[in-house]
């Protein structure tokens, strides 16, 4: 358990010097969702990081249960998540906690899409993404 | 006691008209079509995450019927056992060479090119499992970026692909030397043949 501690504190002081550069990349796939919500809907203002919180805290209903994307990974996107049906940890979403995400735009894009068809059962508007990565990137 | 039973179903199959010979035992059939319901259900239930649980126990008991068949191969089991079927790919290249010009010999056990395709799908099998008990438990002590889910990714699909390869070969082989290999892995009884055959197939032509 210590090991495996010090090797993670290891791993962020060397990937600290990279957190610059995925908080650029989620940045991009935000600006990506915010043209095309603005494609599809001209009147939409820009993305708003207070709608994405909302959005990532309201409950729905999935298979007869009350869910909301915090139930899995928290009230707070930097804190370490916890899984509502296998009960093990998820890594934290918001790019400051976690160097890795939103590293890889395209393939972040493609998760992120089969993640809300599976979790919420239908895609996640444009806007609704980009509401929720401004919102993560406003979490530090 | 389970020699009794193995004699009995030796003797079982020599009731057949005409007589045959007990192949598979009753271990190998059972790994056999519990593996086939478990994979099934594993890669069934593979993306979603509600699924994960029902995908993960999948696993695990692929993982208990992977361990029970590599301890059985080291026993002594005729046709069975490891020894019975060794891995050797030249001899596979070569049997293929023969079947496809349809004179390739009869095996009462594995042929060597479906040995080959076993052992690599027990390769996979055990590749699988761990890459994946790796991705559900965060890595365990490996920290990683996520090349063990791509790892666990292509091997499933990897073992699918011989999944296909393997049963469309017992198809194939089952038409080619007139034998019912299906059947077989279901009743363990094999038509016996004692000198080398060439294929009906051949003959007929
Ligand atoms: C049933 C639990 C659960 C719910 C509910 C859930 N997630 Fe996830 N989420 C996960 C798991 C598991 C992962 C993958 C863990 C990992 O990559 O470390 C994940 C990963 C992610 C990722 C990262 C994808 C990547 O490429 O790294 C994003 C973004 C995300 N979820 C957003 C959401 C949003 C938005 C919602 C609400 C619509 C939501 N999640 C609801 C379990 C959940
Ligand atoms: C999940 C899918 C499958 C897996 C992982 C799998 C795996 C295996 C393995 C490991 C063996 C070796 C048996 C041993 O010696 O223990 C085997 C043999 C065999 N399998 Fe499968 N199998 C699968 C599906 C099928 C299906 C669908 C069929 C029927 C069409 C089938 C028919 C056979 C037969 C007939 C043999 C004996 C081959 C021989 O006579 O040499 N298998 N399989
Ligand atoms: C027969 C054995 C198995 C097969 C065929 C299999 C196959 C797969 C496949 C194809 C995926 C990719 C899902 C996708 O399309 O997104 C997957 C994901 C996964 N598997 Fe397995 N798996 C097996 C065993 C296991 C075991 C034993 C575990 C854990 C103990 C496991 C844990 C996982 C997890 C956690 C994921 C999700 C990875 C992610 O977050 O994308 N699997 N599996």
């Amino acid at each position: 358990m210590k090991a495996s501690n010090i090797l993670f504190g290891l791993l962020i002081a060397f990937t600290s010097a990279s957190v610059h550069a995925d908080m650029e990349s989620a940045q991009k796939l935000a600006d990506k969702y915010e043209a095309i919500a603005k494609n599809i809907n001209p009147a939409s203002t820009g993305l708003s990081a207070n709608d994405g919180k909302a959005f990532f805290n309201r409950e729905i209903t999935v298979k007869g249960k009350q869910v909301a994307c915090a139930s899995c990974h928290t009230a707070n996107p930097a804190d370490t998540g916890k899984h509502i049906v296998t009960g093990k940890p998820i890594r934290p979403l918001a790019p400051s906690a976690n160097p890795n995400r939103f590293a890889d735009i395209d393939k972040v894009e493609k998760e992120f899409t089969a993640h809300c068809h599976d979790v919420i059962g239908r895609d996640c508007s444009a806007q609704e993404k980009g509401n929720f990565i401004s919102y993560l990137l406003s979490v530090n | 006691m389970t020699e009794d039973r193995a004699k009995e179903a030796a003797l079982n199959c020599l009731k057949d008209e005409p007589p045959q010979k007990y192949v598979w035992d009753a271990f190998v059939r059972v790994f056999h079509w519990s593996l086939v319901v478990a994979f099934s259900i594993a890669f069934y239930y593979r993306e979603s995450e509600w699924d994960r649980l029902i995908h993960v126990y999948a696993g695990y008991t692929v993982a208990g019927l992977i361990a029970a068949r590599i301890v059985w191969g080291f026993m002594k089991t005729g046709y069975a056992s490891f020894r019975a079927f060794p891995l050797n790919p030249l001899l596979a290249v070569r049997y293929l060479w023969l079947t496809a010009q349809g004179r390739s010999r009869r095996y009462i056990g594995h042929n060597p090119a479906g040995s080959v395709v076993i052992y690599a799908m027990l390769f996979c099998g055990i590749t699988t499992v761990v890459s994946g008990f790796l991705v559900y438990n965060d890595g365990w002590l490996i920290d990683d970026p996520g090349y063990i889910k791509s790892l666990h990714y292509y091997v499933s699909w990897l073992w699918l692909i011989l999944v296909v390869m393997h049963i469309i070969a017992v198809i194939t082989e089952s038409i080619l030397h007139k034998d019912n290999l299906i059947w077989a892995m279901i009743t363990g009884c094999k038509r016996s043949s004692t000198k080398l055959e060439k294929s009906y197939w051949k003959k007929e032509i």
